[in-house]
């Protein structure tokens, strides 16, 4: 082995990893920011002022939509009602009349006979 | 991504990664405060790592760039022979290591910063100079000029150090 090699296999075996100190992970792992940091009340605060108001109006908007929606159900229901009513009483008056011609049909042919 | 999946990947490159930030920066405190930035940056980043061999690159580079940013902060290059004597005589080896290890990390920080760098990631990280380059986005000449320098300077101040571990060695 010459003087280089020498040299180089001392370099190799001085500079082997050295250990951390102790307790150098744990050190460590104590500055390790927390994978979903809490937010302070301050920023729960002004998370949740701006996001109240639009759940607010938001919901005002679904109650005020629902019941527009709810009473044009009902109109049309109460309308369909009506006009069934209406089909109803118009084929009973028809059938009423017929009867009533027929009755008058038949009394007016006996009498002339 | 989970902290546990983390916690491994800190387990099984912190020694790479304290070892990168101590033998450029020379002490412990330093080493350890730039290593665990060099980890919190890689937890910013880790969407952006695509492989095992992206992630051991990418904490090299960083860590030696961070490192040597460190070092800027506080320079200290050392030139002449007697400047290196000196040196040498007043930092004291790191208690509690090896003494070959100390010795060349003691040598190693008597090295201007970027060769210091090119000798930790050949002999340290097994780096081939095409690899060093591409790590610290170096033109390759350099890194082989710095790698050459390096190697001169050190075998010129490890005359009285090291020789005795090749001989017992």
């Amino acid at each position: 082995m010459d003087e280089h090699e020498d040299l180089e296999h001392l370099l190799r075996q001085g500079l082997r990893p050295r250990q951390t100190p102790a307790g150098f992970s744990a050190r460590l792992m104590a500055r390790i920011p927390d994978p979903a940091p809490v937010p302070s009340f301050r920023e729960k605060r002004l998370f949740w002022m701006p996001a109240m108001r639009w759940a607010t109006a938001a919901m005002l908007l679904g109650v005020a939509g629902g019941s527009y929606w709810q009473h044009q159900q009902q109109e049309r229901i109460a309308g369909e009602r009506a006009r069934g009513q209406l089909i109803l009483a118009l084929r009973m008056s028809a059938a009423t009349l017929n009867d009533v011609q027929h009755k008058v049909l038949r009394s007016t042919k006996g009498d002339a006979e | 991504m989970i902290t546990g999946e983390f916690r491994e990947i800190v387990e099984a490159h912190q020694s790479r990664v304290y070892s990168i930030a101590y033998r450029v920066l020379g002490d412990r405190g330093t080493a350890e405060e730039v290593a665990q930035d060099v980890f919190l940056e890689l937890y910013r980043a880790l969407n952006t790592i695509a492989s095992d061999e992206h992630l051991t690159a990418w904490l090299r580079r960083v860590a030696v760039h961070r490192a040597t940013d460190a070092l800027r902060r506080r320079p200290r290059t050392l030139h002449g022979a007697a400047e290196f004597e000196d040196w040498m005589a007043e930092t004291p080896a790191e208690a509690g290591s090896l003494p070959l290890a100390s010795e060349v990390e003691r040598l190693l920080l008597a090295l201007p910063p970027a060769q210091r760098a090119v000798v930790l990631l050949r002999y340290q990280e097994d780096l081939l100079p095409g690899e060093i380059a591409e790590t610290l986005e170096m033109p390759l000449a350099t890194v082989k000029s710095h790698l050459q320098r390096a190697l001169r300077l050190l075998r010129a101040r490890a005359e009285g150090t090291l020789k005795e571990y090749t001989r017992h060695g």
